[in-house]
């Protein structure tokens, strides 16, 4: 009978998380951004060493879902990119939450949390990701936006460590991107 | 297909001896000879394209202790590609102060940005040592009047011998040997062509087999000894040991 009840509250859970996905979600923005990043530091085995200075770049695109009726939206893309290490691809899946609107402006807030990969032949390794910063946006007409966010960009690639002794960095990315609203 | 170009060789594990001391920063791989004294002459390098520049570390060590001892200093590349940076070695003198002389050596896209360094800034380096590679049109420096080493693997398949020739024209007037005893002395304004015998693209480094290489009839270690002999007579040539 509890297993039962247990099920029951299962499939209501699934079913409320399902609504919120697919029937409040609406007004979807596709992102195309690049940047470059101010590194701030590393890791070099243990330790954490302050040595600011270019610490590499890269391209995003990815989808805005706003939810209806509530200042959060959900992003999810794709990034490629290069860190101390090499290429890299991440897929990442964030979080925005609007602060401010005013005319054409909105100041956002952003966390995103990344996964992938660290491009090497035959041995790739995994690389993984957070990034929060705020966001600005300035909006041109109905359809399209100009950004323009920084934050804080923690990069790392565990694996490496085998073969190098850097490996993870802590970044300051300065990103400019268009947003179109589909 | 940008994960194809993007993918990089991570290097093979790294013997080291302790007779040497590798250190490392964001930009720079730096190897200095564990003694007080060594010669005033460093070798900066550029690391070959999607090569890890760890992969170097090995085979340069051995040249940092060859001779009276030399500081060598690997160039880490954005996406380890020197082609985005190529520029990157002209701030070798200021952050390196205390080493009188530079000597600047690439490998393969390592070597061609090496080229375009050289071209820029003509007056910062001694000498250049091209490893399996050579010059752009756009890189010409058959003007410049410091001496060039260029080396190459005999069965390289990804540079070859004619590759080479007819890019000739872009580095100072050639002069072949056929043998290290055949090494000149001070040719200023030359380039040194050398062909290491049995040797291919990726025994320079230490980063397992090169996709579209040729096979190698000797070993990677007996390649990294034909290149650190070659790189000694060389910088004995110029006296840069002094």
């Amino acid at each position: 009978m509890n297993k039962y009840k247990s099920m029951n509250s299962s499939k209501l859970l699934s079913i409320v998380l399902l609504s919120l996905l697919s029937c409040n979600l609406s007004a979807q923005k596709i992102e195309i951004a690049i940047w470059g990043s101010q590194g701030l530091g590393y890791q070099m085995h243990d330790n954490n060493i302050y040595e600011p200075g270019f610490s590499g770049a890269g391209i995003r695109i990815g989808r805005i879902q706003s939810i209806a009726n509530s200042p959060i939206s959900i992003n999810n893309g794709i990034e490629y990119s290069f860190q101390g290490w090499g290429s890299q691809i991440l897929f990442n899946n964030g979080i925005q939450y609007q602060f401010w609107v005013h005319g054409p402006f909105t100041i956002s807030g952003s966390a995103y949390f990344l996964n992938g990969f660290a491009l090497f032949r035959e041995n790739t390794l995994y690389a993984g990701s957070i990034e929060i910063g705020p966001d600005v946006e300035y909006k041109i007409g109905e359809r399209i936006a100009f950004q323009l966010s920084s934050g804080i960009k923690y990069t790392a690639c565990p694996g490496y460590k085998k073969y190098g002794p850097i490996w993870s960095y802590t970044d300051v990315p300065i990103r400019l991107g268009l947003k179109l609203r589909l | 297909m940008l994960f194809a170009s993007g993918c990089s060789y991570l290097p093979e594990v790294q013997n080291l001896s302790d007779t040497v001391h590798v250190e490392e920063n964001r930009d720079y791989i730096i190897i200095t000879p564990n003694r007080e004294w060594y010669s005033m002459t460093g070798l900066v390098f550029y690391p070959g394209g999607n090569v890890d520049p760890h992969s170097y570390v090995e085979a340069l060590s051995r040249f940092a202790v060859s001779g009276l001892m030399h500081q060598i200093v690997i160039v880490k590349m954005p996406a380890n590609l020197a082609i985005l940076n190529a520029e990157k070695g002209k701030w070798i003198y200021d952050d390196f102060s205390y080493v009188k002389r530079w000597v600047l050596a690439g490998h393969s896209l390592g070597g061609v940005s090496a080229c375009r360094l050289v071209h820029e800034y003509p007056s910062f380096f001694f000498g250049l040592a091209l490893l399996a590679a050579y010059p752009q049109e756009s890189s010409d420096i058959n003007w410049w009047s410091q001496t060039v080493l260029s080396i190459r693997g005999e069965h390289d398949a990804l540079v070859s011998e004619d590759e080479l020739d007819s890019n000739a024209n872009f580095l100072p007037p050639a002069i072949k040997i056929n043998t290290l005893e055949e090494f000149p002395m001070n040719q200023d304004s030359k380039t040194v062509y050398y062909t290491i015998p049995g040797g291919n693209h990726a025994y320079f480094g230490q980063y397992g087999d090169q996709k579209g290489d040729g096979e190698a009839t000797i070993t990677r270690e007996k390649q990294i000894k034909e290149l650190v002999n070659i790189l000694q007579l060389w910088f004995d040539a110029y006296n840069w040991d002094e």
